[in-house]
């Protein structure tokens, strides 16, 4: 016992520790994927914050003893019969104990008590008769119909320095109560047993409860004895053997537990080798409780990176192919085009492309026919409207691709289900490209005017006005001769013709290339950004489910956890 | 055999949903159903006479103690630790035993016990093993046994008719509430105050699990109290005939409304579109619109209105139009001003197919969407198609080709008429002119020809009459023919766009919606399948 002095004051080596794995794990509880995750998420959180942290702080602290046990096993007449007076309603309805209750000394139900007892709802009940150094909590129903209860009865587990086991001949084979038991054994808490409700039958009883030890030794639940080695003791309890008065079980036929019990009140180096042996066990268990969560998140993780590699992979393909039939120029509708080449092959327009006679030929013509008056705004927001209905095309095919992609994953379907757009291109995506198309045209607009201060033949321009010669540089974008063979040529490369002529005239031949090529920058600029963002939302939508460093950082805790117990 | 003419018709149903269901991706239901289908062939092939009732429950509430109870010897062992049966064991009328031995042996019950209880022949009652205890077989086997079994008797103790999972197979066994019973055992162990409250206890958590009107014995195993009268109810339940039939419906019903309830249908509130019909006229309009927009019919006219004046010119036109026809020919501007089949084939120059798609694709997810989570993917998997693009390019290329090959350039007689005519007027024209050039070159020249004197009609000499008017006459004729032209050209270019726009906007209307037609088509087998039929 020489270390018991440095073990009382804590392990030190392990408070680090463990203060890192509850971020961890509190970190993981708001991000876990689905309920189960979650829940098992935070029971181990619990376990570390409302059990290791406080334990290894404290050795002395008073004992949280849980009783844990199915509905109707009896859990609440243990209770009173423990505490010798009625403080927990046990009787015929199920589940009988709705509010758990904690009952012991007033000053030991301060400290780490008042905290789990806030957290699982308990009702606390001082009672000055109660064994000191002890505080006894009836747990709900783990088996319990009400989710509540069975949640509360789970996270209790976590946070016990002792559990009294109560089952009963009818119950000792349920699977649900191993379950429970499985995980008492991963982190090692000190364990009684109480076999409630025995057949009358010497025979029977003698066979049930041989029965009931071979399934603990099997299941490795008897390593838990209180005492450490030599079995768990199981407490034997004949079904009638009861007190009504206080609605409690027999005191002489639990009277083991009871003394049990009090062997702990009456020493404090019991008391604290109880503590420490339940301590070290749950450190040691820790890593395999936290692979557990880890191995979700690596998995998580390999899921959610297939899933954005899809995301990728579909919108790169889509925006390429979004570029190559933006190159075609072909996705102008012809009205729009044929209105164009009307506009330029008629009135100022054609006069001042023509020369010589024709200027002269031209102006007098336009004195007669004064020409279609200019379309600019008209044609730029039907050429807008092309291409918008050609991205949000793209965009769609992008999403439906991933979408599909994802709906075969089980994180892309809780995700797809979550949110039903994802199937589709964004709803704003319309009105964000044509705000953007608005102002890449004003953009070119301004570089037209500036243009103007310096070249004189764009001072000519003026008389067309900015308007359309902006609208003439936007179609340029979208419409140009090259990679037209004669066979093909139609509407768009006529069009093509004339504006470049238009464009030429005013800008020189050698600025129009660099005036255009600069305007398409911009425009890809424009799309670039609209389809990250479109891509994004599929990024968002997985949250940060599966983050790499979360699983190594709770290895890591855990591991360091763990070896503290061994120095 | 069992007299179940209108099942027959309503299973028959449920087969054509499932196909129904399985063309829209709902695969997983689909095969779910077929087995329902499957089932019920098969028990009703094994005929009605006797039915099929299971003692189900959890670990040590006494089925097995119940069973021998009700036997009055041992049939089942029933022991203290747990859990004690492994296998289920049937309790058979001995002259029942012959008939039995197809549904046991679907049943896979292989442990037969035989009584000659005669109020008990109609019934096979079957011990299950255990559905909660550490043996996850006992578990498995029971699931796979129950959904055959004609009717269920749940036995419960005092200790244990709470428990979660339980519960969970109650929740599951509601449809098939009419032949539950529930018995609560170990009854001597309550006080007698106690019973009601836990009969009522039970009773509210059933009704909360969905079982409206839950039979509830009070029994005692070890006492024998209660037995008799569960024995009695259980020789009493109705015709086993009645008891099977109902089974079967009640099975085909809820797998129909689980199909329905995949497809978005509301069993109790009948079909509904997936898309409102008002909505989906709207996409359909846009869609067609934005195909319209691709065929371009204003230019169509045009090319047609300039193919006739050509055809018109090379036939009357005069002798300069015709040259100026041939020429037009040569350099290819009329391939591209008057060939109006190149035009329509050339479609996919004129614009992008989102104007198309975007519509069709916003009816499929907006379609998709009212339809619950887990089909909405499957759906909508279904309702597109990778190709729809491709797909949709060829519906529009056959509805112009087809156009294009109806397209036929008339011809007139007037225009051959018109164009003699205007040979004769050349002809004049070219003698006029030769006339005058001689005149000139004579009169020029100062040489008297003679008799080479120009006839005068009245102040005008008559070779200058002659070309005036044989110029005066081919404009006429010209203008006669243009105007002609343009009328034959304007009417036969509005019938060939209203051909191409009816037929392009047929086309996309059947082709690009036809998935969403054929769910909605499915959708409406699934939902006569699930129908409240009347009864």
């Amino acid at each position: 016992m020489d270390d018991d002095a440095r073990q009382s004051a804590g392990t030190p080596g392990a408070a680090e520790a463990l203060e890192r794995l509850a971020r961890g794990l509190r970190s993981r509880v708001a991000t876990a994927p689905g309920e189960e995750r979650r829940t098992r998420a935070d029971n181990l959180r619990r376990h570390v914050e409302e059990y290791l942290l406080p334990r290894a702080a404290d050795l002395d602290a008073p004992l949280l003893v849980v009783l844990l046990g199915s509905t109707g096993s009896g859990k609440s007449s243990l209770l009173n019969a423990l505490v010798g007076a009625r403080v927990s309603p046990s009787g015929v309805l199920r589940p009988t104990t709705r509010q758990p209750i904690a009952v012991g000394h007033r000053e030991d139900l301060g400290g780490r008590i008042g905290a789990v007892a806030e957290r699982s709802g308990l009702e606390l009940r001082a009672d000055d008769h109660a064994r000191r150094g002890l505080v006894l909590v009836d747990a709900p129903d783990f088996d319990s119909v009400e989710a509540e209860n069975r949640e509360r009865a789970l996270g209790l587990l976590e946070v016990a320095d002792l559990v009294i086991f109560v089952t009963t001949a009818t119950r000792y084979a349920d699977q649900v109560p191993w379950e429970v038991l499985g995980r008492a054994r991963a982190r090692g808490v000190p364990m009684l047993a109480v076999l409630n409700r025995l057949p009358a039958d010497a025979v029977d009883r003698e066979a049930v409860i041989g029965d009931f030890r071979a399934l603990l030794e099997r299941g490795k639940v008897d390593e838990l004895a209180v005492a450490g080695g030599g079995g768990l003791e199981v407490v034997a309890v004949d079904e009638g053997r009861l007190r009504p008065d206080i609605d409690a079980l027999d005191p002489e036929a639990v009277a083991p537990v009871a003394a049990a019990l009090d062997a702990l009140v009456a020493s404090a180096e019991e008391r604290r080798s109880v503590a420490r042996r339940g301590l070290a066990a749950a450190l040691r268990g820790v890593p395999e409780s936290i692979e557990a969560v880890a191995g979700q998140v690596d998995e998580e993780q390999r899921a959610v990176g297939e899933l954005r590699d899809a995301a990728h992979r579909s919108y790169a393909h889509s925006r390429t192919a979004l570029s190559e039939e933006l190159g075609r120029g072909t996705f102008l509708r012809a009205e729009v085009l044929r209105q164009w080449q009307d506009f330029i092959g008629a009135g100022q327009v054609a006069r001042f492309l023509a020369e010589g006679i024709g200027r002269i030929a031209a102006t007098i013509r336009s004195l007669f026919v004064p020409g279609p008056p200019a379309p600019a705004t008209e044609v730029r927001e039907a050429a807008f409207a092309d291409l918008v209905a050609l991205a949000i095309h793209h965009a769609d095919s992008a999403a439906q691709r991933t979408a599909t992609a994802w709906s075969a994953d089980r994180y892309g379907a809780a995700a797809l289900a979550e949110d039903e757009a994802l199937w589709r291109a964004s709803v704003g995506l319309p009105a964000e490209l044509h705000a953007g198309l608005e102002a890449w045209a004003e953009g070119i607009a301004n570089r037209i005017r500036e243009l103007g201060t310096q070249r004189k033949g764009l001072a000519q321009a003026a008389s067309l006005g900015v308007n359309v010669v902006g609208t003439s540089a936007v179609l340029a974008v979208f419409v140009h001769t090259g990679g037209l063979t004669g066979a093909e040529v139609g509407i768009t490369a006529a069009t093509a013709v004339v504006n470049q002529k238009l464009l030429e005239a005013l800008f020189g031949e050698a600025n129009v290339s660099a005036f255009v090529g600069r305007a398409r920058e911009d425009l890809a600029a424009i799309l670039d950004r609209a389809w990250d963002g479109e891509r994004d939302r599929y990024g968002r939508a997985l949250g940060s489910t599966g983050d790499p460093a979360l699983a190594r950082e709770l290895r890591d805790a855990a591991r360091e956890a763990a070896r503290a117990v061994d120095a | 055999m069992i007299e179940i003419g209108p099942l027959d018709e309503a299973v028959a149903r449920l087969r054509t949903a499932v196909e129904a269901a399985r063309s829209i991706g709902l695969e997983a239901e689909a095969a779910e159903a077929r087995q329902v289908a499957r089932r019920i062939g098969r028990r009703s092939g094994f005929g009605g006479t006797v039915y099929v009732m299971a003692l189900a429950g959890g670990t040590g509430v006494g089925k097995s103690s119940v069973l021998n109870a009700l036997a009055g010897e041992e049939i089942s062992p029933a022991r203290a630790i747990r859990p004690t049966t492994d296998a289920p064991i049937a309790w058979v009328a001995t002259p029942r035993l012959l008939e039995l031995g197809g549904l046991l042996e679907w049943l896979k019950v292989e442990r037969t016990l035989t009584h000659q209880h005669r109020a008990l022949a109609d019934v096979c009652i079957l011990d299950l093993p255990d559905v909660d205890s550490v043996r996850d077989a006992h578990r498995a086997m029971v699931d796979t046994l129950l959904p055959r079994i004609d009717a269920v008797t749940w036995v419960v103790d005092p200790e244990k008719y709470d428990d979660a999972r339980v519960h969970a197979y109650w929740r599951e066994l509601a449809p098939h509430a009419d032949r539950l019973r529930f018995v609560l055992n170990k009854a001597d162990r309550l006080a007698p105050d106690d019973r009601a409250t836990v009969v009522e206890d039970l009773r509210r958590r059933l009704v909360a699990d969905g079982i409206p009107r839950p039979v509830i014995h009070v029994v005692s195993a070890t006492t024998g109290e209660g037995i008799d009268e569960l024995r009695t109810r259980l020789a009493d339940a109705a015709h086993a005939k009645v008891i099977v039939a109902a089974k079967l419906e009640a099975d085909r019903a809820e797998a129909a409304d689980a199909l329905a309830t995949a497809a978005g249908i509301d069993p109790t509130d009948g079909l509904q579109p997936l898309l409102p019909v008002a909505r989906r006229d709207e996409l359909v309009q846009e869609a067609i619109d934005g195909a319209l927009a691709l065929v371009d019919a204003p230019g169509l006219g045009r090319q047609v209105r300039e193919a006739v004046l050509q055809r018109a010119r090379t036939r009357g036109g005069s002798l300069l139009g015709r040259g100026l026809a041939l020429a037009g020919k040569m350099t290819g501007r009329e391939r591209r001003r008057a060939d109006p089949g190149a035009f329509l084939a050339a479609w996919r120059t004129r614009g992008a197919m989102g104007r198309v798609l975007n519509p069709v694709r916003a009816a499929l997810v907006e379609a998709a969407s009212a339809t619950p989570p887990p089909s909405r993917g499957r759906i909508l998997e279904a309702l597109g198609t990778p190709t729809a693009e491709a797909d949709l390019a060829r519906v529009i290329d056959r509805a112009t080709r087809a156009a294009a090959t109806d397209l036929v350039i008339p011809r007139s007689l007037l225009w051959s008429l018109i164009g003699a005519l205007q040979l004769v007027a050349g002809a004049v024209l070219i003698f006029a002119a030769a006339w005058i050039g001689i005149l000139v070159v004579a009169g020029g020249s100062g040489i008297p020809v003679g008799t080479v004197e120009a006839p005068v009609l009245g102040p005008v000499p008559v070779p200058l009459l002659l070309l005036a008017a044989a110029i005066l006459v081919s404009a006429v004729l010209g203008w006669i023919l243009g105007l002609h032209a343009g009328w034959i050209g304007r009417r036969v270019a509005a019938a060939v766009s209203g051909r191409v726009v009816r037929a392009v906007a047929e086309s996309v209307e059947r082709d690009a919606f036809s998935r969403l037609n054929e769910v909605e088509a499915a959708r409406v087998a699934i939902a006569a399948a699930a129908a409240r039929g009347p009864r």
